[in-house]
């Protein structure tokens, strides 16, 4: 279906590269990282080391660029509109247009810049992540990471589990919604045609199907995991081992840098 | 309707990594008023080349023509509604459409989408129940609670209440026992008999249904149609089809067996009990083993 063809979200492409390479534990370490030091400081120096680290990260996975700026258009127009609101709504600085009822002011415009560019860098980063990660090494690199939980009872295998279904199903989910779309739009469905209220209720049919046959195939799976004597998390090894290498250590080791160096800025 | 195929081509995903040609450069060309099967391994494009039919995939090269419709890459999807409306589709495991309060006012789903008035629409549905066997005391009941088999019916019931000129099958027959897909086959065929022109396109890997009900068969591999005949035709090329992934009727199976026994010279395309039975018969006796039987 021509409408499923463009969503990146969620997606793994595999290619032969470093970023792909690396240990998802590394990988999430690193996003964390990033998200939480991204808006410490709003200096150019740090802004330009976190444009250097976003591009030669995306650089290094090999993503076809193409595939990516279509993929991001939607997400592009979301960042748009807070770029648009931050230079309609600041107020601060000099006028740098006046137009009967808009006022741009140029503090506006420097705040809708820095805001719409750390937006970007950080959905690059995050998707950087689901695309260059299976959904099995990134549920498995979560567990590991949430490990320290479990002291204050957290569920963390639960979690992990329940993340790791809900992955693995979306390509199902997609491909179940695109066939019923198709079947109905074959009985003359219309998705595009009268008001609001029309359109919501010719959503109906797609609905209840997905639903019927997601609730249908969430019991079988409960079935067969029972029958094969699924028992949770306590005792369970793992198949799959994780291993961390030198280019892992390197890559947390200069976003902590990054990290510092936001700090820094921060304070003086 | 008529159908035609030029140069259609057909990538999934085009511009993703995850781009997958599915057609390439098919040129087919079926009249109208004929039953026609298409056979092929999985993942040869059967699935693909038949949703072009109603128009809901597009070519993205190249043009297909059905009746008075002509699709091309660049076509709109409002001016194929009314495509949708003479080609029914039923797709495999169409019992997954099923979505209505009844199963009365599932069928008439269709019906009223394009166009009918509540009573009309429920007039049809009832006909169309009525044909696929379901009994009145169901009208009324959740399509969900009904037997697999049913709800099958039910749906295939909601395709031909379009009444269309024009019916897709796209593996209907798949997931039910031998009986059921004989029952459900023999409703299609039946379909197809009522008028001169309607015209059946069928998906099917059972090749003894190819083999019975065909005017025509294409083989497809990998993308492309590679042969197209009567079934007489195509499966007297047993080599070629087992190189495809593909088999022949167990009828034609079971004579070529025995003529490559006991040699002598025998035709082989016999796709239905009675005329195979006739066939062995007749080679008995030119062998001179009638005194036996
Ligand atoms: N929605 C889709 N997205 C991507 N590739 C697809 C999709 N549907 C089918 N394909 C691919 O196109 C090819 C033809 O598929 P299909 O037409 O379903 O074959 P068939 O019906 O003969 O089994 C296959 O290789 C299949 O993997
Ligand atoms: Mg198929």
């Amino acid at each position: 279906m021509i409408m499923f063809d463009n969503v990146i979200i969620g997606q793994y492409v595999p290619r032969d590269s470093v970023i792909h390479k690396m240990d998802p534990r590394a990988k999430l370490l690193v996003l964390l990282i990033f998200i939480v030091f991204l808006f410490t400081s709003r200096h150019p120096v740090v802004l330009a080391f976190a444009v250097v680290l976003t591009g030669t990260a995306f650089l290094l996975s090999k993503i076809p660029v193409r595939y990516f700026i279509k993929g991001m258009r939607f997400i592009a127009i979301l960042i748009f509109f807070t770029f648009l609101l931050h230079l309609f709504m600041t107020r601060e600085g000099t006028i740098v247009v006046e137009w009967s009822w808009l006022t741009i002011y140029s503090g506006g415009l420097i705040e809708g810049s820095f805001i719409a560019l750390r937006l970007f860098l950080l959905i690059l980063m995050a998707s950087l992540l689901t695309l260059t990660t299976t959904p099995i090494d990134l549920t498995d690199g979560m567990e590991m990471l949430m490990k320290p939980l479990k002291i204050v009872r957290v569920p963390t295998h639960e979690l992990a589990l329940m993340m790791s279904i809900a992955l693995r199903f979306i390509p199902t989910l997609l491909g179940e919604t695109s066939k019923i779309v198709k079947a109905q739009m074959a009985r003359g469905a219309n998705f595009s045609k009268g008001s609001l209220w029309t359109r919501l209720k010719s959503l109906i049919p797609i609905l209840i199907p997905l639903f019927v046959q997601s609730f249908k195939r969430a019991e079988d799976l409960a079935i067969a995991m029972e029958a094969r004597g699924y028992g949770g998390g306590e005792g369970r090894t793992k198949f799959r081992l994780l291993s961390w290498r030198k280019m892992d250590s390197l890559a947390v080791g200069l976003f902590i840098v990054f990290a510092m160096l936001t700090v820094v800025f921060r304070f003086v | 309707m008529h159908i035609q195929a030029n140069q259609l081509t057909y990538t999934y995903m085009k511009g993703t990594p995850f781009e997958k040609n599915a057609l390439t450069k098919v040129d087919l060309s079926l009249s109208s008023g004929q039953f026609t099967s298409i056979i092929g391994h999985t993942g040869s494009g059967k699935s693909t080349l038949v949703q072009h039919l109603n128009g809901l995939l597009k070519p993205t090269e190249g043009t297909i023509t059905i009746g008075d419709w002509i699709i091309r890459p660049e076509t709109k999807q409002k001016n194929l509604y009314s495509l949708r409306e003479h080609v029914g589709m039923v797709f495999q495991f169409p019992e997954h459409q099923l979505f209505n309060e009844t199963i009365l006012q599932d069928v008439a789903y269709g019906p009223i989408n394009f166009g009918k008035t509540k009573q009309e629409a429920e007039d049809i549905a009832k006909e169309c129940l009525h044909k696929v066997g379901i009994p009145e005391t169901l009208y009324d009941q959740s399509p969900f609670d009904i037997s697999g088999g049913q709800m099958r019916r039910v749906a295939i019931a909601g395709v031909l209440a379009l009444d269309p000129t024009l019916l897709i099958l796209d593996e209907p027959t798949a997931g039910l026992d031998p009986h059921g897909q004989e029952t459900i086959m023999h409703l299609f065929y039946e379909w197809f008999q009522e008028t001169d022109e309607r015209s059946i396109v069928l998906v099917t890997h059972q090749m003894e249904d190819a083999a019975r009900y065909s005017d025509q068969i294409l083989v497809m591999d990998r993308g492309q149609v590679v042969d197209q005949g009567s079934p007489e035709h195509i499966f007297s090329k047993g080599t070629e089809l087992r190189k495809l992934g593909l088999s022949v009727p167990q009828s034609v199976q079971l004579l070529q067996a025995v003529r490559s026994e006991c040699g002598g010279d025998m035709e082989i395309d016999a796709f239905t009990l009675e005329e195979t039975v006739n066939r062995l018969l007749v080679y008995l006796k030119k062998r001179g083993v009638n005194d036996h039987v």
